[in-house]
């Protein structure tokens, strides 16, 4: 054995992790590569790079316009869903309320039901409701997927140690807004930061909800798919790169800011 | 500016729990006064109370002859100084001082002089642009007790402030406290289990049990004429020799105990106990003379020294008495003193040094 066996687990071990990565990744590598086809199908042979059908995308109203919907959208409900997400966990992890552990489970319930199913009730209950179809209505859907995921990491991050600064705040006569703006949302702000961008990176690429709650004004992935309908087109693949690229800033940003965190006492 | 603190017939349960028992307890304006106990005896019970972080289940809180038993903290004439310091851990320190100055919307120039002068009295001055995790444990200490002294309170509230500090550095905190104390002038209310602490610093000690008030006076006083057993033990050691009280007869104590009948000063004697009655006399390890008695001195007998230490200032023995086996004394002998185990002492004491207390029911 010894030093061969050592090599033949190195080789084996790199094998597996290049296997891995490629079964993850190649899909998204592909589809970048051919956004940048010279061509006019995303298929092998590649015909050398070239940024066209990124003007493409530039160039098509419908799809700019949607662009600026998604963003809208997951900006938006983001805020929304971080601010409520927020607020619940403040009241659940500082006041002794009734059924809490209930409230709890009924907060973070919505996470292990399907898209699918909420979007089906959304959509029922708009239309009792006599809520149009619209962009509003998916940001409302994204709300309620991302609310729960806010309160989830947001409430994980409420310690009894910040309760007693919140304490100190009140003491030195603070109200309760100036607590909770000036003390608890800053000392929490990583965790508030964390839940936001997750929630744009969930909201910015979400399907079904924005495929069944919109109309005339769509989100970019509803777009996509209607593009998809008429055939494989670099345009497509373009679009699809932009939205990756997008998400993976996002990731990056998380990254960077949050997951590093410096000496914070 | 400071005020008197008056509490009236306060109760406050946790379920069946009783954490506090009907207590009533004035404190003047201006004192220092401690709330000694073990855990779980109420002292920081009584202490939210009075800021205003819990709500008692009865009684009234009566602050500068205002009754502030249902206002909420944020309008109550108190500050709290945290154990855990409570900082806000985002702000610089300077921000934090200010805190409570700026909820009270005073303008920025003002408050940075405040501020400036809060730090100053900290001696901390230089540090205003940090951050609380740059200072060490006893700075971080003395901001919060300039953060909360910024805002002029009547009242400072002190919850076990100096818990987590190293001896040496508690020690000297506790200097700078009654110093800072008695330049502010504000009444002070702090929390501790430490008696030597409280001796340290306290103009009056409220000593604490199970929910009740068993003793409050002067350091000298709680130690030396305890009110109660309990309190007795809590300040320091002290031997208990059980007894019956067989006699009151002008000035003149005569209690029975196992070792010998004592012949004892009436003033001895703190509360009142009829002859018949069970007593217990108190006597301090450092009142204890070893070798022979004085002239007029009570005599224990003699006890065989089980366990001797030395403790820098003295040494500390524990004897058996000779006669009566189940009696044990310890004794602080001095610091030159040559003790070894098996040696025979003939113990003593100054009778106006001893402490007989109606036996209590513990």
């Amino acid at each position: 054995m010894g030093g061969a066996g050592k090599r033949l687990t190195g080789a084996l071990g790199l094998t597996y992790a290049a296997g891995i990565y490629g079964f993850i990744f190649l899909p998204v590598a592909i589809l970048v590569l051919f956004s940048l086809q010279d061509g006019r199908f995303p298929i092998p042979p590649f015909n050398g790079p070239s940024l066209k059908w990124y003007a493409a995308v530039v160039a098509d109203g419908r799809l700019t316009a949607a662009l600026g919907n998604s963003l809208l959208v997951a900006f938006l409900s983001s805020a929304v869903a971080t601010v409520l997400g927020f607020l619940a966990a403040y009241g659940l992890a500082r006041y002794r309320l009734p059924a809490s552990g209930l409230q709890r489970a009924l907060l973070t319930a919505p996470l292990t039901v399907s898209y699918l199913i909420i979007a089906l009730g959304l959509l029922i209950t708009f239309n009792a409701a006599g809520i149009p179809k619209s962009l509003t209505a998916v940001g409302i859907g994204h709300v309620v997927i991302n609310m729960p995921l806010c309160f989830a990491i947001i409430y994980s991050q409420m310690g009894a140690h910040q309760a007693t600064i919140e304490r100190a705040a009140r003491d030195l006569g603070a109200r309760e807004w100036q607590v909770l703006s000036l003390v608890t949302a800053p000392m929490l702000w990583p965790a508030i930061f964390a839940a936001y961008f997750l929630s744009v990176t969930f909201s910015w690429d979400e399907f079904i909800i924005a495929f069944l709650l919109s109309r005339f004004e769509v989100t970019l992935p509803v777009e996509i798919w209607s593009l998809l309908r008429s055939g494989l087109n670099p345009k497509t693949n373009a679009v699809g790169s932009v939205v990756f690229l997008f998400s993976a800033a996002l990731v990056l940003v998380l990254e960077f800011s949050v997951l590093r965190k410096g000496p914070r006492a | 500016m400071s005020a008197d603190v008056r509490i009236e017939g306060v109760s406050r349960r946790f379920g069946d729990f009783v954490a506090l028992d009907e207590v009533s307890l004035t404190i003047a304006a201006g004192r220092y006064a401690v709330l000694l106990g073990p855990s779980g005896s109420g002292k920081t019970t009584l202490l939210s109370i009075i800021g205003g972080f819990l709500a008692a289940s009865s009684g009234r809180v009566v602050i500068a002859n205002e009754d502030v038993t249902h206002v909420e903290a944020a309008r109550r004439p108190t500050t709290t100084v945290f154990q855990d310091y409570a900082l806000f851990p985002h702000m610089t320190v300077g921000a934090n001082v200010g805190f409570g100055l700026r909820m009270r919307g005073v303008a920025p120039a003002q408050r940075a002089q405040r501020v400036a002068e809060m730090l100053e009295l900290v001696g901390l001055g230089s540090t205003a642009g940090r951050k609380p995790h740059e200072l060490s444990g006893g700075q971080r200490q003395r901001i919060a007790l300039a953060r909360a002294l910024a805002v002029e309170p009547k009242v400072l509230l002190l919850d076990e402030p100096l818990g987590a500090l190293d001896l040496k550095l508690r020690r000297q905190m506790q200097e700078e406290l009654k110093a800072i104390q008695k330049r502010v002038g504000t009444t002070f209310i702090h929390v501790t289990h430490d008696q030597e602490e409280a001796m340290a610093i306290a103009d009056e000690i409220v000593v604490m049990n199970a929910g009740r008030i068993e003793d409050r006076g002067g350091p000298e006083r709680v130690y030396l004429r305890p009110a109660s057993p309990f309190t007795a033990g809590f300040m320091g050691e002290s031997n208990a020799l059980a007894g019956t009280l067989q006699s009151r007869t002008k000035g003149k104590l005569k209690v029975a105990t196992a070792i010998a009948t004592l012949s004892l000063p009436a003033t001895a004697l703190i509360g009142s106990a009829q002859a018949g009655a069970l007593v217990v006399v108190l006597v301090r390890p450092e009142h204890l003379k070893a070798g022979a008695p004085g002239r007029g001195d009570v005599e224990f007998g003699a006890g065989i020294v089980e366990d001797v230490g030395f403790f820098g200032t003295h040494h500390r023995a524990r004897l058996r008495h000779e006669a009566v086996g189940n009696q044990r004394f310890l004794v602080n002998l001095p610091q030159a003193a040559a003790v070894t185990v098996g040696e025979r002492l003939a113990l003593s004491a100054e009778p106006a040094l001893l402490v007989v207390l109606p036996a209590g029911p513990a």
